[in-house]
């Protein structure tokens, strides 16, 4: 069914009144584990379970590209010989690519995430799993295992420390990662949980996952890569090109009239978006004023500017590198969160509706503003939402910062091959040769214009532009097959993404 | 940075086939300078090229390749009067053959202690030219002497060159400032280079644009101050007073056109 | 222009090409390889051999390795390696 943008919505399109409620038979109670046992290997607890073909398995992602756990698991897993898998893994790296073997032959038949890179991401754009995949976002994915749409039979739960009673803690052992926010929802609503450890403690104080949950634990020698685990993170960018952008959308911040004392924001983790934190930072000392808070991913700049007092509270869904994991774990004013409170639309206390501000990246942003960051140009994946759909909806004023035009690449295309963000929840973009904002703000178009020099545009003569320097672009033709699904933070179906030609 | 140099903030923008050239690229950066200038769109600045010294084998080719794309100006290496002389004969007659719509103005880059000597009679060496721009660094390897961060030993240069320029009805651009991470002492020395009658400076790395053009822009302050006083101005001027007193300050015709001056550089600025 | 030894011009940086020429004696032989060659291939080709008609070229093997060149740049590119060849 096509949905309100235009796009393939598949059988529950976005934007469109919802169909009859599935919710009836869905199971959205919290599933306690009767038992803590101890003791089993990882195979022994795959036939204890007991594993079969069409279950859904769980992963999440704070171990990012050092993860060693899914890549244990599904190893063992695919010994025993089941088929027709669902992984549900809050995020996919390049060292998952274990699971392509296991696509191609049928091990694992569909993958939902919130994000998908390397290998993994190729096989799928290039066809190779058998369902069609689901990409939605980071608040999306507990608000669907909530509510009992994403239903999990195993999650498996990389852990970094877990105690005698069967705790399980980010913030210590060899592979602390700081939080554990997006296994939480899986923890409670996942029908066996399993908690894959190197480190066992005597007491854990302040556990991010309850012991009431976890059915069983399971040592291994190493959950993951030290290195690996805090690669998530860009510097802030050099690029003088890049900090023009990043200083008028600081100017622009300023005028909007929301940056005053306890303002909240958010950034990316791309280098301009960085470089936009950095300008504000300057601006805020100026006049004087502090952050209420900041939120989402955390890295060490974000963690200076707790301790330099800028800001009152970060709250961390994700830590990007050691001095977050650091500071998380001691300073009380940087608070660990997780997915649900983060993002999740249906909760009612979600964080990215209390902001002010976030700053975005976009791999394409089209005439309607609709933000692609889930496929290049030529349809492969090279992403998903992550957060971006969710602080996009969810905060006062969403600004997407990128370069017009870069290596004959313009970020403004006539209509995005994917949408991951819809353009309704996108108000400004920020580029090196101009700014578009969207035509409902009126009000803050005169301001600017009145008060600042800031070269203003409105979105078509931008594209324009954009195409004085590059040149008509031929459009890319797209496969027939439909891969994935860019599945928006309620549910609803925003786009679908085709098989690439090779 | 050649396609996107021109949204940095500068007022000119000068692409080098000069020092930043090395000498087996020289053909190939003019052939790319030359399409650039009629491609790359060069929003809110103004162009210049710096061609090759006329002790070089490379001007008349620069010249013959780069006058045709019509940049607003060149800056002309180790300016000296036979430099602008014998450029300017060549010049004329390709903008001629070529029925060029402007002249394209000069950009003298004083870069030795004989052209410091004979500035009167370079900054008079044509009437395109537009300004004198300090090349201190040439200047002192020339003088055989070393450069400091305080610049005391490039002193005479800048006021030599300042007063010429101002003498002559040209720009005074200021010597790049070559530290790069310095902010405190480049927003000094500008400062300073701006209180002896510097009206612009050269930068060489694009964080040092806004500081400097922070330093030349007059401030908020300034502007409101120059337009409340030529308002005055006018009022004398109405009541038939000529001389008359601002502020506890005497107002005569000098003060007047400094007034007006600030007043021009904050619209050219983008301020007014 | 004849095409009277081999020559190069360019770089591998973004938003340049690296480009090098080859004396040949049947036509242009064009071989482009670039990240946006979905996109803007079949344009980025005209462009060369626009540019290798206009300096009168007829005969060259020619190889671009582009990095996202605007069309000035690529323009730029080959009639500098046109003209290096031709010395």
């Amino acid at each position: 069914m096509i949905n309100r943008l235009g796009r393939e919505g598949l059988h529950k399109p976005y934007g469109l009144p919802a169909a009859d409620s599935e919710k009836s038979n869905k199971n959205n109670k919290e599933v306690l584990a009767e038992q803590t046992h101890w003791g089993l290997s990882l195979e022994e607890v795959l036939d204890a379970l007991p594993l079969t073909d069409g279950m859904t398995l769980s992963f999440h992602h704070h171990l990012r590209n050092g993860d060693y756990v899914l890549q244990t698991v599904m190893e063992a897993v695919h010994k025993q010989g089941v088929k027709d898998l669902t992984i549900a893994a809050s995020s996919i790296f390049p060292a998952h690519e274990c699971l392509v073997p296991m696509l191609e032959d049928g091990t694992v038949t569909k993958i939902h995430t919130a994000y998908m890179s390397g290998p993994v991401a190729d096989a799928v754009s290039k066809g190779k799993c058998r369902e069609i995949c689901e990409i939605t976002t980071h608040g999306g994915r507990p608000r669907a295992i909530l509510a009992g749409e994403l239903a999990i039979d195993v999650s498996f739960i990389a852990s970094p420390a877990v105690d005698k009673q069967g705790n399980i803690t980010g913030s210590d052992g060899p592979g602390a990662c700081g939080v554990l926010g997006y296994a939480v929802a899986d923890a409670k609503m996942a029908k066996r949980v399993v908690a894959v450890t190197d480190t066992v403690l005597d007491r854990i104080t302040k556990p991010e996952i309850d012991h009431k949950y976890v059915d069983y634990i399971v040592a291994i020698d190493s959950i993951g890569d030290p290195q690996g685990i805090v690669s998530g993170t860009t510097q802030v960018t050099k690029d003088p090109v890049g900090l023009k952008i990043a200083k008028d959308c600081a100017t622009l911040m300023l005028h909007s009239g929301l940056l005053k004392n306890g303002f909240s924001f958010q950034t990316g983790a791309g280098g301009i978006s960085l470089a936009v934190a950095d300008f504000v930072k300057e601006e805020m000392k100026e006049q004087g004023i502090t952050a209420r808070f900041a939120s989402g991913g955390i890295t060490d700049y974000l963690v200076d500017m707790l301790q330099d007092g800028a800001i009152e509270t970060l709250y961390d869904v994700q830590c990007f590198n050691l001095k977050a994991v650091e500071s998380v774990r001691q300073a009380d004013n940087h608070v660990k969160i997780d997915a649900d409170r983060y993002a999740n639309p249906d909760n009612p206390d979600n964080i990215v509706d209390r902001l002010d501000f976030v700053i975005l990246g976009a791999t394409e942003i089209d005439t309607d503003f609709h933000v692609n960051v889930t496929t290049g140009t030529d349809g492969k994946i090279l992403g998903g939402s992550g957060g971006h759909a969710d602080t996009a909806a969810g905060a006062k004023l969403s600004i997407i910062v990128s370069k017009l035009v870069n290596a004959r690449v313009s970020c403004l295309v006539d209509a995005v091959t994917t949408i991951t963000t819809p353009g309704e929840t996108v108000d400004i973009l920020v580029t090196d040769r101009g700014i578009a904002i969207h035509p409902k703000h009126t009000e803050l178009i005169e301001k600017l214009q009145k008060e600042t020099h800031l070269e203003i545009l409105p979105i078509k003569d931008l594209l324009q532009l954009a195409k004085s320097f590059t040149g008509e672009p031929e459009p890319v033709k797209r496969g027939e097959r439909m891969v994935a699904a860019s599945v928006y933070r309620d549910g609803t179906v925003l786009d679908v993404l085709y098989q690439i030609e090779e | 940075m050649l396609t996107t140099g021109d949204v940095l903030g500068a007022d000119v923008l000068i692409l080098d086939l000069e020092d930043a050239v090395a000498l087996s690229e020289k053909d190939a950066a003019r052939i790319l300078v030359r399409e650039a200038l009629h491609s790359v769109p060069f929003t809110h600045v103004e162009t210049a090229v710096r061609i090759n010294p006329l002790d070089s084998p490379y001007w008349q080719e620069d010249l013959a390749e780069i006058v045709p794309a019509q940049p607003d100006a060149l800056v002309i290496p180790k300016a000296s009067v036979e430099a602008v002389q014998q450029m300017e004969k060549v010049i004329e007659q390709i903008e001629k053959e070529k029925g060029a719509e402007k002249k394209v103005r000069f950009l003298l880059l004083i870069e030795s202690a004989r052209s410091l000597l004979d500035l009167p009679r370079i900054a008079a060496s044509s009437e395109r030219n537009a300004a004198l721009l300090l090349g201190a660094e040439d200047y002192s390897a020339d003088m055989g002497i070393e450069r400091t961060p305080f610049g005391k030993e490039i002193e005479y240069a800048r006021f030599t060159l300042a007063t010429t320029a101002r003498a002559y009805g040209l720009d005074a651009i200021d010597t790049p400032y070559t530290d790069m991470e310095d902010r405190a002492g480049l927003e000094k020395d500008t400062r300073f280079a701006k209180s002896i009658g510097f009206t612009g400076r050269l930068c060489i790395h694009p964080a040092h644009i806004d500081p400097v053009t922070k330093v030349f822009n007059p401030t908020k302050e300034a502007i409101e101050e120059a337009i409340a006083l030529l308002e005055a101005a006018e009022k004398a001027r109405q009541e038939g007073i000529g001389v008359f007193s601002y502020k506890g300050k005497m107002v005569d015709l000098p003060v007047i056109h400094r007034a007006k001056s600030v007043l021009d550089t904050a619209k050219s600025g983008g301020l007014l | 222009m004849s095409i009277a030894k081999p020559a190069i011009c360019g770089s591998l940086q973004s938003n340049d090409c690296f480009v090098r020429i080859y004396p040949a004696e049947t036509g242009i032989e064009l071989e482009l390889s670039s990240p946006v060659y979905k996109q803007f291939g079949k344009h980025m080709e005209n462009v060369v051999r626009d540019t290798l008609k206009q300096m009168q070229v007829a005969n060259c093997r020619i190889v671009i390795e582009d990095k996202g060149a605007l069309d000035y740049t690529i323009r730029s590119r080959v009639e500098t390696v046109v003209k290096r060849a031709h010395e």
